[in-house]
């Protein structure tokens, strides 16, 4: 009977089921069959309204999505050419800079290349190969997960009860490490390639920087906010809302009272599909150690080895396995709180922990058979998904690059935290 | 025929009313929270907690919304790569199930109801807490509708075997 349910609730998420119902039938199963009340599940999901910091990500994806339907991504391409385009392969920088940024903000939906996609797109081609253009813009549409105030860092610091500001500094050196080595790759092709550039022109690059000005100040304001703590997080989520609609419909004028109901639509259906996971999910996890199976993993794996490195490298693989098969968001929701008792077994630094996670699920973006990207350039270009996966087997060598170096040296993550003063202690969720 | 399509899509519409109502809220809300800790040095608890329960909110209608369009979050493996009529026959099936495992949740939704008015605690002033909690029952139901109309809609086959995905 429990073989037969296992293997119906295996082909119902295989076949497209919605992942919470699947979370939801696994924990109805299992309390009915430890033969505990299954309201417990409900009781854990009313914990959603217990965290302040939960209330970020409706408002950081609503403002993201507010930029995105604006034209916001025109000043912020133009900045960007004006200022690294002159660089050599300045015009692959652009569009790691402006999707990265735009990334941060839109939680990395799939959002940006939808919104950037088109417009960046014919501008690369004037320069690089179909191939080239089409793997870069792909892999550049999850690239900003690290930096805040993006969605996947801001569900880690809440599942594994990390410091959200803590979690905020510690992906931002990682960040700019992925975009250096994207960013450097791109700049010896260009030079070996000897593809040609246009000069700096400062007049062009002022015009560009005053027009974009009021999404560059953003994050600044952000990160000012809260790392001075003038503001607490959610607090400065609704900042950021009010702010970016304020620049948006009042001082360009490019959103009009009539779209923010689509615009509220379509970034709370998102918002929606993945609090109703991570609300499901922290009954099942609260299942889950009840039957101590964290902890059950940690003895396996410390039966197998006492090594660090190791396993650092069994992590890595298991990782990039889960994001061949999950999007982000549930992955984060689902494995974390396994991860979190064998990381803690290891010395492994919690917020280190988020950043290898984070920094692996985002290969999982490019990697058959279902990273996200690779479907939405598919559409959105019109191109095959598998000339696709051809054209990003380049970009995922270089991120998974990235990755070693992030995994292996702690301190990336680690140095910008402690020197800010930000420690570790833990933020209890009740 | 083309009834159940429209129910879907009022439904999907009224969702979408009350979300725009509920992100103004907090847009609002919040900024108060600024206004009045910096400016007059007070801070009102209500506005707290009436805050956070708006998170249930925000997410049972986005979760109704994403089930209106057939747009959750899953993994559509299989799903992709399936002949149509395959996948609308998997669809019915998935939807059923889900209908089902969805019900359950709302009963036991209403159960937690029932716990949380013997605790009698208060929102903002009079109101009764469990009145902001009746949304995860009642979310649930509107969920478990859209999948009961999309089972009809597939067969009925106002749908042409569209895979589940949120990317669209």
């Amino acid at each position: 009977m429990g073989a037969l349910i296992g293997v119906g609730l295996g082909l119902f998420a295989l076949f497209g089921g919605a992942l919470f119902v699947l979370l939801g039938g696994l924990a109805i199963l299992g309390y009915a069959a430890a033969g505990d009340p299954i309201s417990s599940i409900i009781i854990d999901l009313n914990r959603l309204a217990r965290n302040p910091t939960i209330m970020t990500i409706p408002l950081f994806t609503f403002a993201g999505y507010v930029m995105a339907e604006s034209n916001a991504p025109k000043r912020l391409i133009a900045l960007a050419q004006t200022s690294v385009g002159w660089l050599p392969g300045g015009v692959a920088m652009v569009v790691l800079v402006t999707c990265a940024f735009f990334t941060t903000f839109t939680g990395a939906s799939g959002v940006t290349i939808v919104a950037l996609g088109g417009l960046l797109y014919p501008i690369l081609r004037q320069h690089y190969t179909e191939r080239f253009s089409l793997g870069l813009i792909t892999t550049s549409g999850s690239l900003g997960l690290l930096f805040p105030p993006s969605i996947p860092l801001i569900l880690y610091a809440i599942i594994a009860q990390v410091p959200i500001d803590l979690m905020f500094c510690a992906g931002i050196i990682p960040g700019f490490l992925l975009l250096l080595i994207l960013g450097g790759y791109c700049s010896g092709w260009s030079i070996f390639k000897k593809a040609d550039h246009t000069p700096f022109d400062l007049r062009a690059f002022g015009r560009a920087l005053w027009n974009a000005l009021g999404e560059v100040l953003l994050p600044f304001i952000v990160l000012g906010c809260i790392i001075s703590g003038i503001v607490t997080i959610d607090e400065a989520a609704a900042l950021t809302a009010i702010y970016l609609l304020i620049v948006e419909m009042v001082i360009h004028r490019d959103i009009s009272v009539k779209q923010l109901p689509k615009i509220v639509r379509e970034s709370m259906l998102l918002v929606g599909a993945i609090l109703i996971i991570l609300g499901i999910a922290l009954g099942l996890t609260n299942y889950l150690v009840t039957i101590e199976l964290p902890s059950i993993a940690l003895d396996w794996i410390q039966g197998q080895t006492q090594n660090k490195i190791v396993t650092l490298i069994g992590l890595n693989l298991f990782l990039l396995a889960v994001g061949c098969l999950m999007d982000i968001f549930s992955a984060i929701v689902i494995i974390v709180p396994l991860l979190i008792p064998i990381a803690e077994g290891f010395g492994i630094d919690k917020a280190h922990l988020g950043i290898i996670v984070l920094t692996n699920l985002e290969i999982g973006y490019l990697t058959p058979p279902v990273g996200m990207n690779l479907f939405i350039s598919s559409l959105k270009f019109d191109k095959s998904v598998i000339s696709l996966y051809r054209s990003v087997l380049l970009f995922i060598g270089l991120l998974l690059f990235a990755l070693i170096i992030v995994t292996y040296v702690p301190e990336l993550s680690l140095w910008l935290p402690r020197v800010l003063g930000k420690t570790s202690t833990p933020l209890l969720i009740e | 025929m083309n009834a159940v399509k429209r129910i879907n899509t009022l439904l999907g519409n009224i969702e979408t009313a009350l979300l725009c109502l509920i992100i103004l809220s907090i847009v609002g809300l919040g900024i108060l929270k600024i206004v009045l800790r910096h400016v007059f040095q007070i801070s009102l608890l209500w506005n707290q907690v009436v805050l956070q329960h708006f998170i249930l909110w925000l997410a049972f209608l986005g979760a109704s919304l994403a089930t209106c369009e057939n747009r959750h979050i899953s993994i559509d493996v299989l799903a992709r790569y399936l002949p149509r009529r395959l996948v609308q026959v998997t669809n019915i099936l998935i939807h059923i199930v889900s209908f089902v495992i969805v019900i359950i949740l709302a009963y036991t939704g209403f159960e937690f109801i029932r716990d949380e008015q013997m605790s009698g605690a208060t929102l903002a002033g009079a109101i009764p807490i469990w009145w902001a909690k009746l949304i995860i029952p009642i979310g649930f139901i509107l969920i478990a509708l859209h999948f009961a109309l999309h089972t009809v809609m597939e067969i009925i086959g106002k749908t042409k075997g569209e895979a589940a995905s949120w990317e669209r």
